[in-house]
């Protein structure tokens, strides 16, 4: 008589390949010793979306676990990551970490596999614009940064990193590349949000520029990197305002969130509401949309991202996850930093509920969403 | 016209064969959906019968009912989609019965539908609870298993679904 466990290999395989969701993928490979050869890390689709973990704050300096919290398990579990030990300053992207430690080292830190990946210094960073190099311990002088690609799944991805001097300024960095290479861009009001989308990069001025740009492969050794100007907003109702901006990406298209916070001028604050617009680049201007159908969005300081959440019991329609990422307030807060303002905002009534029971803070890096994916 | 419709009339039957020993008539046209089936026919076997000796019978009418579902022109796609769903809520030795036989057979969206409905049956599960659904008896040593868990903590803790439905 057939059994699940003799099932040939091609079908365990067939089996495997559907299952999409990676702690599913992973209990499946805990079956038995025949499944496990099937669900093998190439068979499973490196593309498909999964519900991040919140990487919470490191807990001592001293720690070499780091803390992270499972929305579908509502669960900690502690994993080992030495690199991430102390007060470094870490900021997701695609299932990465770039990091940064209190002495300006900077890697690209792969936080379920340990892999990381060495970047030119903050200094080297800092020099390129003519500056000195922060203090021991300065932090936040990097704002975002963001990966065209997983480097799990390409060798031939960028990273993008924006930081305010005078101005926004940025600068990349390939693989094999040996420093920094500055983007001749210098935007004095500042870049709100910026986003990877199909190997673009696009970023939103606090005035309500859009702008685009790409980076060549790295067979081409010193590329030119030119950003473009897509289009000027004028919805002086939106860029007015001092609220956080988010570009996201949903089903191809591209939106724009607003987060306000209520701030009692005292170091504290907590976030009211959000408002979602639809970005129309052909006519420039924003739609307001009411709903975001089946889709959810996770946010946090370094972006925002977008969850089908169809594909999950957990993730709710329609809602959107947000972590503390008030770094102006946070960083001279003197309850312990940042990681308050936290919750699931509902778009359809404006509630927010909690879904971190916890409290996790800190005024380097405080809790932040990251995409699982394998050892 | 007379040419079309006479077309139309003319059906070519197949008979198959189950590991029990029963027979089924079936039209050539809905039973090559099988390439395996299709392969024999244009080898010249289809004027015997054609014995299926790793399909059973109650495998085979299952076989048999979807791949006419799937053949026939007056099935709409609802009609289909509602066919596909509750084919798939068969117990899981049947679709394993199925998925097997549908490889054997080579009907690739059988066995597609099978694979999916497996990965489904699985979702949010711990490895026990998918152990006692489909039966199977864990060989990995202590040391493994620990090793296993260890590996991806994130993902065996907390709030999973032990139900076995």
């Amino acid at each position: 008589m057939a059994n699940w466990a003799e099932l040939p290999h091609d079908l365990l395989t067939l089996i495997a390949k559907r299952v999409k969701v990676i702690e599913n993928f992973i209990a499946f490979s805990a079956v038995c010793n025949s499944w496990r050869t099937a669900a093998t890390k190439e068979n499973f689709d490196a593309f498909s979306p999964q519900v991040p973990l919140l990487m919470l704050a490191a807990d001592k300096d001293s720690d070499d676990y780091r803390e992270f919290y499972s929305l579908s398990k509502q669960n900690v579990s502690r994993i080992f990551l030495p690199e991430a030990r102390g007060p470094v300053e870490c900021f997701p992207s695609e299932g990465w970490l770039c990091a940064i430690s209190c002495i300006g080292e900077m890697k690209l830190l792969q936080p379920f596999s340990r892999i990381s990946i060495q970047l030119p210094s903050l200094k080297a960073l800092l020099s390129l614009h003519g500056e000195e190099a922060p203090k021991e311990g300065e932090w936040h002088c990097i704002d975002k940064a963001v990966l065209s690609a997983s480097p799990s799944v390409t060798s031939d991805y960028s990273l993008v990193i924006s930081r305010f001097g005078e101005g926004s300024l940025l600068s990349f960095w390939r693989p094999g590349d040996l420093n920094w290479t500055n983007i001749n861009f210098k935007k004095f009001d500042g870049i709100s949000t910026m986003v990877c989308c199909k190997g673009q990069f696009y970023a939103l001025t606090f005035g309500g520029e859009v702008w685009v740009f790409d980076i060549a492969c790295r067979s081409i050794s010193k590329p030119i990197v030119e950003p473009r100007i897509l289009a000027r907003l004028r919805d002086d109702d939106v860029f007015h305002n001092p609220v956080h901006f988010y570009l996201v990406e949903i089903s191809d298209a591209l939106f724009i969130l607003t987060r306000f916070l209520h701030s009692n001028g005292l170091g504290c604050y907590h976030t009211v509401k959000f408002n979602v617009y639809e970005l129309d680049l052909t006519k420039a201007k924003l739609n307001k949309v009411s709903t975001l159908g089946n889709s959810a969005i996770c946010l946090g300081r370094n972006g925002a991202s977008s969850i089908d959440s169809s594909a999950f019991t957990i993730v709710k329609p329609n809602q959107i996850y947000f972590t503390d990422d008030g770094v102006d307030e946070y960083k001279y807060c003197e309850g312990g930093g940042g990681g308050r303002d936290m919750g699931a905002y509902h778009l359809d009534d404006g509630s927010i509920e909690s879904f971190y029971p916890g409290l996790s803070l800190s005024p380097i890096c405080p809790p932040t969403w990251v995409k699982p994916s394998f050892s | 016209m007379a040419e079309a419709s006479s077309s139309i009339t003319e059906k070519f039957f197949l008979t198959l064969k189950s590991s029990d020993g029963d027979e089924f008539v079936l039209e050539e046209s809905i039973a090559i959906q099988s390439i395996t089936i299709k392969n024999m026919v244009e080898d010249g076997c289809s004027s015997s019968v054609i014995p299926l000796s790793k399909v059973d019978t109650e495998t085979l009418i299952k076989v048999i009912e979807y791949m006419k579902m799937h053949s026939s022109t007056s099935s709409n796609e609802e009609e289909i989609e509602n066919f596909d769903k509750k084919f798939v809520s068969n117990s899981i030795n049947t679709i394993l019965n199925i998925l097997e036989a549908a490889n054997f057979l080579d009907i690739n969206n059988l066995l597609e539908l099978c694979a999916e409905a497996v990965a489904n049956r699985i979702k949010n599960k711990t490895p026990e609870a998918v152990r006692k659904i489909f039966n199977i008896t864990s060989d990995f040593t202590p040391e493994e298993e620990a090793e296993i868990r260890n590996e991806t903590p994130w993902a065996f803790e907390g709030n999973l679904d032990h139900s076995l439905d």
